[in-house]
This record gives structure tokens, C-alpha cells and sequence, in this order.
């Protein structure tokens, strides 16, 4: 079984079947990049830390065999997020933080199915949240000016009686 | 450290968050809004329920801005029950690329429909694809004059005098009329449909092609689909079919609709370009299958999909014996068990073995002998005219008590 060590951040090795690795388009490319010296080489990810890349790579292990055709969706329909499967479902109750570290992980590498799983995931926190809860849950500051949050509470006066 | 979640990544989350909450969460910061707004300005795709709507009429200024970042873009619009008064602020919006319409147009008077039709007409006139639910009596349809697709849903208020216009000014090319019963039966009124001559599907209720419809129906060129549901003229519909355009019939599919009607299976041997039987959550008797397999000469698929009663495996592999066409066999969706299994590899050399290697049987077994390993199957099943294929079919199989009708463009 070919393998490419994979380097995480904080400089931990990751030896990994090639074929796995490369449901990352991001690392795909690299090694196609290398070609021939691909084989045992050291291919440094500088923004994936240890922890989140061993989940990373236990995600990928589980799917490898899936079919990519399925990932393929009717654009024209409204997306379900209730369609995550009981696996990703478990691999998925981590902390917060671990999940949108995760969501990085997948952009950056650029891993389709494991960005949408993680995606649904966090859209299924949003759903139906006030703002205070929204801001919260994702820990994000209000920078609006007082003049802009008068205005944003005068629009959404409304709902938030409701 | 949660700001840190890149635009990139935030488009990829409101891609699976409703257009409610996008609008929430414009509020939540300005990096947010940002994202929001880019998000709205490329969006190709809004589905506007009740809720979102409500907020709309409460939030006017909130409106504003997603039509002034989205009109442009949008192709592909879904509006649920809304007041006019909602709609008419629209008209400071162009939509220059909103080709596919879906409106639920509620139950209000037919003056009142009458007159949202209209606004819609003036809003959107580039539409290709059209689906009303409601009340509309039909009128100002015919101003869209390069729509391709129309579909009326339990239309009830339709004003049949509205149809030779409808039918004469717009080029068709798939039509679905439906009521799913008798509450609305317009007669010989609807015969207008039958004579647009550009019609490539056309999906209704059974009891709305009767009297002539169907012999003008069976004259137009270019036909290709005609699906029905049914509850009493299936027998009677497909008679027609087989007495007037019987080569016609390139394929039949029925959905809890076939009902072991012996009727049927009679009619059906007169189809002899027939290459596609479907039969879907259904009944038919062993015999008239048999039949079917022996007679009909171009028959390349049988698929017999989650049936009420299957016949047994060995009168199956008979009937594949019996039959020099058929190079597709789904029993997806069955109950099968080890039986099956053991009696088919009995069987399998008998029947398959006149066949030759370039032209091999497919079986599909999707979704069935689930307690059974594959590899297992695959060592019971195994010879060389024969293949075995665990993954699904699709078959467009929508909707139950539905005959769907496949025609061949060029034949007769």
C-alpha cells in the first residue's frame, strides 16, 4: 500500500494510504505535483493541527469507499440538512470549536463531502435561533455601531416579541 | 476564535440555512452581513415560504434590500400564499433571468387571482416553467408566450373558455393538468389540450381523457410521454392506445395501478414495440406475466419494483427463459429471502444458457436480500450470461395510482 506522510501543524506524522489521502482535492493535487517522489515523501499541512487532522483522517478512512456521484445534488431544490447519516451524526458530537475547526479543515483541504457534512451540521444550529442565541452559540461579537444596532432592533422589533 | 470561520466557509453553511434565518443573520455582525448580501447578490434559487413572507410584510426595508441584491440573478423562484399588496412592491425590481415560477396562489376570489396573475405576467415575463396552485380561472397565462412547461395544481376556478387561447398562443411542450379525482370534471371542454400540437408530455387525470381526447392525443407529433392517474378508465384509455397507435407504446409504467387486470395484460400484447414494462408496488397474475415475457418481442426490461406479491423464482427465471429480448430484470425493493437465492441458482444454467456471452441477463437487486452478504449472492447467482447489479434504477416513479405511457416519435 503506497503511503504519504502527512505533517500537521504542530509537526506530529501522519502515515497515510495514498488513496485515502487523496479525497482532498488540496493534497490530490500536491501529489500529482510531485509525481514520482510522492512515494514516502513528507507533505507539510501547516494549517491542520494534529487533533482536528487524526479526525479528519478517521472520516476519510469511513468513507473512502463512498460512491462521489452521490455527492451531486439538484441544484434547484432547497438543500435538506436532515439527511446526515447516524455515523457522521456521532463523528459530529464534538465541541463547537472542534466543528468549525473541522468546517477550516475541509475548506483547506478541500474535502466536498466532509465540508457539507460539517456545513449542515452548523446551518441545523442556526435554524430558527434569535440573534442573541445565534451570537452566542457561535461566539461572534456584534460590531455594529449603536446607531446601526437602533437600527437593526427597530427592524426586528417584531419577531423578537414573538 | 469563532470569528475565524472564513467567508468562504460561511457560504458553504448558508447554502443549508432557509432564507428566514439568512435574513437573521444579516443582523448578527457586519462580516455576516457581508457574507449575506454577497450570498444574495449571486443567488440563483429562493424559496419564500410563510414565514419569510410574513417578515417580508412586517419588514418592508428587509425585502427591499434582498430584491435589490437578488432580483438580477434569480432563476429559479418559489413564493408561497401572499397578500398583492406584497407583490406589487416588486415592480421596482426587474428579474431579468427568472426563467421558472413555482406560486401557491391561495384560494382568494377569482378577481383577485385573476389580477395576481396578471402582476405576475408583468414581473417575470421571461418564464420557460410555470406551476400555479389555486384558484386561478386561467386568464393572462397566455402573455407568457415562451413558456415551455405549465402545470396547474388543483387549479379548481380553471375557466375552460380561457384554454383555446392558452393552448394557440404558447408553445408547450409539457403540460400537467391535475385534480388527483373527480371534484373537477370539465368535460369536453378540455379538448383544446388534445390539439396543441407542440405537447411533448402531458401528465393528467384519467377521467379528463376520455370521448375524443385521446385519438386527437395519439395525432400529435411529437408526444412522448403521457402520464394519468387513475382510479376507473385505465382499462378503458389503454384499449384506445392499443386499438389506434398499439406501436406507438414504447414503454408502460404503472404504480399501484395495474391491479391484476387481465384486461390490460390482453391489450398490452398488441404493443409489440413494447421494450419497458414497469410495474411498481402493484399486482399481476403469474400467467399473464408469463405471457407478456413470451410474446412480446422487443420487451429489453421488466422491472417489478417493491410488488405486493412477486411470483416464485423459479416461474421468474422461466419467464426469462421464455423471453429472447429482455436484458433487464429488477427485483429491487422485494422481499426476497435465501429461497430465492437457492432455487434461482437451480435454475440459472437452464434458463440462461442459450444466451450468448455478448448478450447477458442484468439483474438488479437493490434494496433486497439485505440480510444476505453480498459476496454470498453474488457466489449463488453466479454464471457467465448473467450479471447482478446492487444499485438503484431510477425510474421517475413519482407518484402512486399513476400510469405513465412512453411513445416512440417515429413509428406507424
Amino acid at each position: 500500500m503506497p503511503i504519504i506522510r502527512l505533517e500537521s501543524s504542530d509537526k506530529e506524522i501522519f502515515d497515510t494510504d495514498i488513496e485515502i489521502a487523496k479525497c482532498s482535492e488540496t493534497i490530490k493535487t500536491a501529489l500529482e505535483d510531485l509525481g514520482d517522489e510522492s512515494d514516502n515523501s513528507v507533505l507539510p499541512l501547516p494549517n491542520v493541527n494534529s487533533a482536528i487532522l487524526r479526525k479528519v483522517l478517521h472520516w476519510a478512512t469511513y468513507h473512502a469507499q463512498d460512491d462521489p456521484q452521490q455527492a451531486q445534488e439538484d441544484e434547484n431544490k432547497e438543500k435538506r440538512t436532515d439527511d446526515i447519516s447516524s455515523w457522521d451524526a456521532d463523528f459530529l458530537k464534538v465541541d463547537q470549536g472542534t466543528l468549525f475547526e473541522l468546517i477550516l479543515a475541509a475548506n483547506y483541504l478541500n474535502i466536498q463531502g466532509l465540508l457539507d457534512v460539517t456545513c449542515k451540521t452548523c446551518a441545523n444550529m442556526i435554524k430558527g435561533k434569535s440573534l442573541q442565541d445565534i451570537r452566542e452559540t457561535f461566539a461572534i461579537a456584534n460590531d455594529f455601531t449603536p446607531a446601526e444596532e437602533e437600527q437593526v432592533r427597530k427592524e426586528n422589533e417584531w419577531c423578537e416579541e414573538k | 476564535m469563532f470569528d475565524k470561520l472564513n467567508d468562504d466557509c460561511w457560504l458553504t453553511i448558508l447554502k443549508y440555512v432557509n432564507l428566514k434565518d439568512q435574513v437573521s443573520l444579516a443582523h448578527i455582525s457586519k462580516s455576516l452581513r457581508s457574507v449575506v448580501r454577497y450570498q444574495w447578490e449571486h443567488l440563483r434559487v429562493a424559496y419564500l415560504d410563510q414565514a419569510l413572507l410574513e417578515r417580508f410584510e412586517q419588514q418592508p426595508s428587509e425585502m427591499e434590500e434582498f430584491l435589490q441584491l437578488a432580483s438580477s440573478s434569480l432563476q429559479n423562484l418559489t413564493i408561497k400564499q401572499t397578500d398583492i399588496a406584497l407583490l406589487q412592491k416588486w415592480r421596482a425590481y426587474e428579474f431579468p433571468k427568472l426563467v421558472t415560477l413555482d406560486c401557491d396562489l391561495g384560494f382568494e376570489s377569482e378577481e383577485e387571482t385573476d389580477e395576481k396573475v396578471l402582476l405576475l405576467t408583468q414581473l417575470f415575463p421571461n418564464l420557460r416553467q410555470l406551476t400555479l396552485l389555486g384558484n386561478t380561472t386561467g386568464r393572462h397565462i397566455w402573455a407568457w408566450d415562451q413558456l415551455q412547461e405549465l402545470n396547474l395544481l388543483c387549479c379548481e376556478s380553471l375557466d375552460t373558455s380561457t384554454f383555446e387561447q392558452i393552448f394557440s398562443a404558447i408553445p408547450l411542450r409539457k403540460l400537467t393538468l391535475l385534480y388527483y379525482g373527480y371534484n373537477t370534471n370539465m368535460g369536453d371542454d378540455v379538448l383544446p389540450i388534445s390539439k396543441c400540437s407542440t405537447l411533448e408530455e402531458l401528465v393528467m387525470d384519467d377521467h379528463h381523457l376520455l370521448g375524443d381526447f385521446m385519438p386527437n392525443l395519439l395525432q400529435l407529433p411529437r408526444l412522448r410521454r403521457l402520464a394519468f392517474y387513475t382510479r376507473d378508465y385505465y382499462e378503458y384509455l389503454l384499449e384506445t392506445v392499443s386499438k389506434l397507435r398499439p406501436l406507438r407504446v414504447k414503454a408502460l409504467l404503472f404504480h399501484d395501478a395495474f391491479w391484476s387486470s387481465s384486461c390490460v395484460s390482453q391489450v398490452m400484447m398488441s404493443m409489440t414495440n413494447l421494450r419497458r414494462l414497469v410495474l411498481h408496488d402493484d399486482d399481476i397474475e403469474t400467467k399473464e406475466l408469463q405471457k407478456i415475457c413470451a410474446t412480446l418481442p422487443q420487451l429489453e426490461e421488466l422491472h417489478l419494483t417493491k410488488m405486493r406479491a412477486l411470483p416464485t423464482a423459479t416461474q421468474l427465471w422461466d419467464m426469462v427463459g421464455a423471453s429472447q429480448s429482455l436484458k433487464i430484470l429488477n427485483l429491487s425493493g422485494n422481499r426476497l429471502n435465501r429461497q430465492f437465492l437457492d432455487l434461482s441458482s437451480e435454475c440459472l444454467d437452464r434458463v440462461l444458457k442459450k444466451r450468448s456471452i455478448s448478450s447477458p441477463l442484468t439483474l438488479h437487486l437493490h434494496n433486497t436480500l439485505l440480510k444476505c452478504d453480498q459476496t454470498e449472492i453474488l457466489k449463488k447467482l453466479k454464471h457467465p450470461n448473467l450479471e447482478v447489479s446492487f444499485q438503484p434504477i431510477d425510474l421517475n416513479v413519482w407518484s402512486s395510482r399513476f400510469v405513465e405511457i412512453e411513445f416512440n416519435i417515429h413509428t406507424d
